[in-house]
């Protein structure tokens, strides 16, 4: 029985992957499966070879083409063919099965959110979604940014009210909010870094949009994309570095170390001492209240009096709100 | 049956990319899921699921246990998705960022060495051709929580209620635990409760597995947003700009407007009384606190609070 091209297509591939350490003739393709040469119509030689040249190996040739064409478009099964053996071998797969069962564990575990995957048969689009345990949310503005990182290519976007130009270099994630990081062409490629959540088309535009030609920069050597993307004012703070001392409640130390750092260099019954070093005072003591009566600064007394005489100028603040 | 050969191949590389992907599928669910029925795909399917032929010198070519369709009707994959196994072309642009995305959030949260997935990530790097950082914490109560769940077994734990000064002993049924939001969450039910709450995994102290036994609901949806409507508290004021980006976060900005000497009066919004006392003392000094009109009283009585631990 004469099998349908859907057969045929997967009879190919199935002979081609028994045959991936052969080399195989157009010849031999023809001859070994269905639907090519059932018939035995086209002319061979002694030694079972096609004849070239003539009406019946052309059209051979060209229904094998189209199949390879379609196994090519529909699976991503490429088999290259060898101009000087005349045979045809399966390319490398993209991605080992190992490789590729690492990925679906990952997709059936992160449910990634806002990237819309329009492939039947992607890898990752048959996990059951019930088994999900964690849900990344990806910024609608990523994929636009994506696109200008991998060719090069600036991006357009209005931030605070001002049009911005921005050479992106990289994409992170922060306390759950989505940066980029780039570079500023109007201002000697300063580095500088967005909210994704802040950034607006420009006008006349209804996404975020690319501008100029690609390969239009190159990232520099000294960005450090972990630097890029810690955004602890601790880290980064310009005020002279600062080493502190905090009583915390026990209950709580692990979540002020969680939130500042440091290190817990003493504990008593229901206390912790955590020492830390401070490089923004004012976020530093914002934070610190979170903590309330929870965490107290000890030392050193310059930390100490931000502190209070921060508290005390409110405390004694007048009724209209001053 | 009538498709083209295009859609067969479509209806082809989504089912047996279920099958792969869940390792068994029963068929009339894979045929929901392509819009054919049952008899329908049963023969569609035919074609990978007996595959199989001599070639001229007699030599079998089979493929026919790759995939299984079983007695009862479940597609089941037994010796691996081979026609995946050649695929030679990448993944799409959006499949591979989202892929890319799930690995490394994955590398992010394992325990032991990931080598597959590793390698995986690099080949697929250079289809992405961005770096991503995306750290997702693993508080230390988690794997309690997760065997919990795994095995329906209750939790108990000492809790630390966001802005509470001391926590709370409790014994909770998780029904899921999931991270959303960059945070570790346990949906569940305490086992003196009558309503399942969500719990900060990060703000549990001394977790340990329970005795309580239980069977979860058989779906538990991760929740796409908690609705904090009702708790939000919004406070105008004229303060630096300069002083904005030290607020603490999570806050919302209103619009601001300009006052002409290095400040702005806008209106600040956060979740929650204890967010707001904590916003109203993290405001600078000189700021000027316009609404409503309880607000500058509270400021400075939960300044005074504060103010009481350097007596």
């Amino acid at each position: 029985m004469t099998p349908s091209p859907t057969e045929r297509i997967l009879h190919l591939a199935a002979y081609l992957d028994e045959h991936r350490r052969d080399e195989v003739t157009l010849s031999e393709i023809t001859r070994d499966v269905a639907g090519y040469d059932d018939e035995r119509a086209a002319p061979r030689d002694e030694w079972d070879r096609l004849v070239p040249d003539t009406p019946e190996h052309e059209a051979i040739r060209k229904k094998v083409q189209r199949d390879l064409k379609d196994l090519r478009e529909q699976w991503g099964i490429d088999a290259e063919y060898d101009e000087e053996s005349h045979c045809y071998r399966l390319a490398a797969p993209f991605l080992t099965p190992r490789q590729r069962a690492a990925l679906i564990s990952a997709a059936a575990v992160v449910m990634v959110e806002g990237i819309s995957v329009d492939e039947p048969g992607a890898i990752g689009s048959g996990v059951d979604d019930a088994t999900a345990r964690v849900v990344v949310q990806v910024h609608a503005h990523v994929t636009v940014l994506r696109d200008g990182i991998d060719s090069r290519t600036a991006v357009q976007f209005r931030h605070e009210g001002r049009d911005r130009v921005l050479e992106p270099w990289a994409l992170g994630v922060w306390r759950g909010k989505w940066y980029v990081a780039g570079g500023d062409p109007r201002h000697d490629g300063a580095m500088r870094r967005f909210r994704l959540d802040r950034l607006e088309p420009v006008a006349g535009t209804s996404s975020l949009t690319t501008i100029g030609e690609p390969d239009a920069f190159t990232i520099p050597d000294w960005f450090d994309v972990d630097k890029a993307f810690d955004f602890d004012p601790n880290s980064w703070g310009g005020d002279p570095p600062c080493d502190v001392t905090v009583r915390v409640a026990s209950d709580h130390a692990g979540a002020f170390v969680d939130e500042f750092g440091g290190e817990i260099t003493a504990r008593d019954g229901a206390h912790a001492t955590i020492e830390l070093t401070v490089r923004h005072y004012e976020s530093f003591r914002n934070r610190l209240f979170a903590f309330r009566g929870n965490a107290v600064v000890c030392a050193p007394p310059e930390m100490v009096a931000i502190v209070r005489d921060h508290l005390a100028a409110i405390a004694a603040g007048n009724e209209d709100g001053t | 049956m009538a498709v083209t050969k295009q859609r067969h191949f479509e209806i082809l590389r989504t089912v047996l990319a279920a099958v792969e992907e869940r390792r068994a599928v029963p068929l009339a669910e894979a045929a929901a899921m392509v819009g054919v029925g049952d008899a329908e795909l049963r023969e569609l399917l035919d074609p990978v699921l007996y595959l199989e032929f001599h070639e001229d010198d007699g030599e079998l070519v089979t493929k026919s246990s790759a995939f299984l369709l079983t007695e009862s009707d479940v597609l089941v994959l037994d010796q691996g998705h081979w026609l995946r196994n050649l695929t030679a072309r990448p993944p799409e642009r959006e499949t591979a960022l989202a892929l890319f995305v799930a690995g490394t959030t994955m590398q992010t949260l394992a325990t032991e060495p990931t080598p597959d997935l590793d390698a995986a990530l690099r080949v697929l790097a250079d289809q992405v051709a961005v770096v991503l950082r995306l750290p997702v914490a693993r508080p230390d109560s988690l794997d309690v929580v997760q065997t919990a769940w795994e095995q329906g077994r209750s939790v108990t734990l000492r809790y630390l209620t966001d802005g509470a000064d001391a926590p709370r002993d409790r014994e909770i049924m998780p029904w899921r635990v999931f991270s959303r939001w960059g945070h570790w969450y346990v949906h569940g039910l305490a086992t003196d409760g009558d309503e399942p709450h969500y719990y900060r995994v990060d703000r549990m102290l001394d977790a340990a597995l329970g005795d309580v036994r239980f069977d979860p609901p058989e779906h538990d949806e991760i929740p796409e947003w908690f609705d904090l409507s009702d708790h939000a508290r919004t406070v105008r004021v004229r303060m630096r700009a300069d002083a904005l980006e030290s607020l603490p976060a999570p806050h919302q900005l209103g619009d601001t407007t300009d006052c002409g000497d290095g400040t702005v009066e806008l209106d600040i919004t956060v979740h929650g009384d204890r967010r707001f006392d904590h916003l109203l003392v993290c405001l600078p000094a000189d700021s000027v606190v316009l609404a409503p009109p309880d607000a500058a009283a509270r400021r400075r009585a939960h300044a005074a609070a504060l103010l009481a631990a350097y007596a």
